[in-house]
């Protein structure tokens, strides 16, 4: 890091970096579907039990004893083989996220897990990009330093992205906890803090990453793009590979933040930890590369 | 003479291609320093260096006496206009400017003064709350002349200052830069060579990436000083042949029967008005003509043009 970082100026860029974001086309694009493509995903999961409940007075059962089957059908071998062909997690995790927590909360957050790359891509793949292409950098130049402005402008891009996760994430739990009245206060709480932070720990490598493809690029459009075929290569490339080679390549996706997603769900502390550790190591890496990669180029 | 800006040795490459070569110079401190240069002479690419945009490929610059790599020491002490960098679309232009005010060290409140102040002073501050989009090219060039007025720089690099504005705009502009001569060291680069003979004290002249002259405005203009003479009635011979008599007279050239340029060889611009007072003798006590207009004529370009080898085109910069 450079000696010329300011805690002050990376707080000042920052902060106008997010602010500037959900006032103009690009932040309010990306919030608008950060919230419709994970209100989606949610609702596709609430629609379901919303019916059951719904229909349960009709044939003649209390709404807790919906609740309570639905807790046996989310529970059941079938939901929980589902679940673990999803996520690779062992038997013992699956049990942990569909009976000591919430079930459908569990599954909306596994669905979100998936979704969250691609939306962090979105809100954050022009960190640096457009305004190296247009020159706009130039007038922050002026004044600051180089890793102020690209960490003020990672910064504010965590905070933007943070809190269109807040967003969408308390209004789920609002929806769940005040509609459904499926679960009490507390699991929800619990299960809303595990599922924003894996969420959160997710989208910081991403970030990160996007933050430093943006330091390469003059064009917003080739960031995003090649962000976004990064970003899909574990979920695509490695399974074409493996179709191609007739080998077993999963194991590579353990070498991007893809194939660690799911442990930052898991029920056993250590795993999580270590998973949130490996997010923070990713980040610590791309974020070293990119910063690099913007003080030596031309601006 | 103290330097606000030291160039040593300074060199720049874009893959094979070499922008400058080898370019050393020093602006003096106080002075209002031009910067010309055909396209592709490398004028933007020595103040995109000299701003930290570009890294050199070779050789130095120091800014008040701070490497260019640590120009963000100098925290609101240097500033530039740069040719062609965008504001924020979508953000009013206020904002922006306090921003920029801040990350020049100023709280919020005395932030939001000096912008408002800096945006009057280009005449904008009706503008202040009005997106950066909505602004027409003119206006954007004075909201960017305007970050680069935030809170009194000693230092400032103005690229191309006055192209693309109307000529009342452009004159506003000339006139607060010439306001500043003394208390900040001001580089203009443009294309207008009479805006720059008029406004500077100081000019540099680049060529194809190599520094040709760097003098003051005297020492450039005093050799090939031009003189345009407009005679009620045809220059007669026996008149012409008393204006090549006079020793500094080095050229006369008739573009017409009643109009006609004097080059003149001065030791100093001191000389000038003793030079035109002969020539005015010349003209009405001896030769009865009545000189219907007198003009300095555009020397600099003269010098510029010798030296670039006509190739002056007057249009963008490099």
């Amino acid at each position: 890091m450079s000696d010329g970082t300011n805690a002050r100026h990376v707080k000042i860029v920052g902060s106008y970096w997010m602010r500037f974001s959900l006032r103009t086309g690009g932040g309010l694009t990306a919030l608008l579907l950060a919230l419709v493509t994970g209100l989606g995903v949610a609702q596709a999961f609430i629609t379901p039990v919303e019916n059951l409940m719904k229909e349960a007075p009709k044939l003649g059962h209390s709404e807790g004893e919906a609740a309570d089957s639905i807790a046996t059908i989310a529970e059941s071998n079938e939901i929980a083989g589902a679940l673990k062909w999803i996520t690779g997690l062992g038997e013992s995790e699956i049990e942990y996220l569909v009976t000591d927590q919430p079930a459908l909360l569990s599954v909306i957050w596994i669905f979100l897990l998936a979704f969250i790359p691609f939306l962090t891509v979105l809100s954050a793949f022009n960190q640096t990009a457009g305004d190296i292409g247009n020159k706009g950098l130039r007038y922050l130049l002026l004044r600051t330093e180089r890793s102020n402005i690209y960490l003020g402008r990672s910064v504010g891009t965590l905070l933007f992205s943070t809190g269109s996760l807040l967003l969408l994430l308390g209004l789920v739990l609002v929806y769940v906890g005040l509609k459904l009245k499926l679960y009490p206060f507390g699991d929800l709480a619990s299960s809303g803090m595990h599922g924003f932070l894996a969420l959160f720990f997710l989208s910081l490598p991403y970030i990160a990453m996007c933050g430093w493809f943006s330091a390469m690029f003059e064009s917003a459009f080739g960031s995003l793009a090649i962000c976004l075929l990064v970003t899909g290569f574990p979920i695509l490339g490695l399974k074409m590979v493996n179709w191609a080679t007739e080998s077993d390549l999963a194991w590579m996706e353990q070498l991007t933040p893809w194939g660690w997603k799911y442990d930052l769900l898991s029920g056993d502390m250590g795993a999580r930890l270590l998973a949130y550790g490996v997010m923070l190591g990713f980040t610590a890496v791309f974020l070293v590369l990119g910063m690099r990669q913007f003080q030596k180029r031309d601006l | 003479m103290t330097a606000a800006l030291s160039i040593r040795g300074l060199g720049k490459d874009f893959g094979r291609f070499t922008a400058l070569n080898d370019v050393s110079f020093d602006v003096p401190a106080g002075s209002l320093f031009g910067l010309l240069g055909p396209n592709g002479a490398g004028k933007t690419t020595l103040f995109s260096i000299a701003a930290g945009f570009l890294k050199a490929s070779r050789g130095s610059i120091e800014t008040l006496g701070v490497d260019v790599r640590e120009i963000s020491k100098l925290h609101g002490r240097f500033s530039m206009l740069p040719q062609d960098a965008a504001f924020q679309g979508g953000i009013p232009v206020i904002d922006q400017l306090v921003m920029f005010a801040r990350l020049n060290g100023f709280e919020r409140a005395e932030a939001e003064g000096k912008a408002m102040e800096a945006l009057e002073l280009v005449g904008l501050g009706e503008a202040a709350r009005r997106n950066a989009r909505a602004l027409s090219h003119g206006m954007m060039k004075r909201v960017a002349l305007c970050q680069a007025f935030l809170g009194s720089p000693e230092v400032m690099l103005l690229d191309e200052p006055t192209a693309g504005l109307d000529p009342e705009n452009a004159r506003g502009i000339r006139e607060l830069v010439r306001e500043m001569r003394g208390d900040r060291t001001v580089m203009v680069s443009s294309h207008n060579l009479r805006e720059i003979q008029d406004l500077c004290d100081h000019a540099a002249i680049l060529h194809e990436g190599k520094l040709e002259v760097c003098a003051s405005m005297e020492e450039l203009t005093s050799k090939g000083f031009l003189v345009r003479i407009t005679l009620s009635e045809p220059l007669p011979p026996a008149a012409a042949a008393d204006l090549r008599a006079i020793p500094q007279v080095t050229v006369l050239e008739q573009t017409s029967p009643t109009d006609f340029n004097l080059e003149l060889d001065l030791d100093s611009s001191d000389q000038k008005d003793a030079i035109l007072k002969v020539i005015n003798k010349c003209l009405i006590a001896d030769h009865d003509l009545v000189p219907r207009s007198l003009n300095e004529g555009a020397s600099l370009e003269t010098r510029f043009l010798e030296i670039t080898g006509g190739t002056y085109d007057g249009s963008s910069s490099s």
